[in-house]
């Protein structure tokens, strides 16, 4: 019950900064030489999960990347406004599904304590 | 690990609005002083340009995973170096002796797509607040 509390948390931890972080790509979508940058947590969380234990999530910490695969226009920018706005619709949507899990959960708890 | 808030985030897409809304000023004014031959200084008007910068907090995250995001700004409102253009009229107040005027290098085509650009730019970032405003409702539907 706790472990998929904790995952749940840190899935929505992860998923506002990586809001924060495709926010302050497209903020900067027009300044020269700005290089997009991303979160990582999937690869981490995902073995924390496998092989660790699942006290380890707790541990996992959302890392801030520049990206390096995406192409560069005329003025060194790396940002391309349908990357982001697509990327920030799939980030809300995992968002959206962890408050939803969450609140699911909480209700089960309060349904067991109520009877 | 310390709380995130999705609160910044809102925070610098209006950085973003300002500084395009900045950026729409200045293509504005080269529209309207497209064919100024004396600007404030007595000079003929040069198109300006905005420079933006990435803004960039020195301090560390409060979650340790490096710098922090800040948004965009305008660094700078720098003239634009090209040649100004020559136009043969006779009639204009500032004409030489063989009839030319020196014109602003300001070319409407440009200003209109740079003003598109802007302007698309504008929505994305309304589109970001947007997408951080539902976030955040979907997180206070957890303690509904």
């Amino acid at each position: 019950m706790n472990e998929s509390i904790d995952l749940l948390t840190k899935i929505l931890d992860c998923t506002a900064m990586r809001q924060r972080v495709l926010a302050n790509n497209l903020a900067n979508a027009n300044t020269p030489n700005f290089k997009r940058m991303d979160v990582k947590f999937r690869d981490a969380l995902a073995e924390a999960i496998d092989s660790r234990g699942k006290e380890s999530i707790r541990d996992v910490n959302p890392t801030v990347v520049e990206d390096t695969d995406a192409a560069a226009t005329g003025d060194g920018n790396t940002v391309s406004l349908q990357k982001e706005i697509g990327e920030m619709g799939s980030n809300a949507l995992l968002y959206g599904f962890a408050t939803k899990a969450v609140s699911k959960k909480l209700a089960g708890l309060s349904k067991a304590i109520k009877g | 690990m310390p709380e995130i808030s999705l609160m910044p985030s809102l925070g610098i897409s209006a950085s973003a609005l300002d500084a395009e809304t900045r950026r729409m000023e200045v293509i504005a004014n080269n529209v309207a002083n497209a064919n100024t031959t004396r600007d404030a200084n007595g000079k003929v008007y040069r198109r300006r340009a905005v420079v933006f910068a990435a803004q960039l907090a020195d301090a560390i995250d409060s979650s340790g995973t490096g710098k922090q995001f800040k948004g965009v700004g305008v660094q700078a409102v720098v003239e634009d170096g090209r040649p100004m253009s020559r136009d043969y009229r006779p009639g204009h107040p500032d004409a030489d002796g063989n009839g030319y005027v020196t014109m602003p290098n300001v070319n409407t085509l440009e200003e209109m797509v740079d003003m598109m650009s802007a302007s698309r730019s504008y929505e994305a970032n309304l589109a970001a607040i947007r997408t951080a405003k539902g976030m955040a409702s979907q997180a206070l539907e957890i303690i509904k």
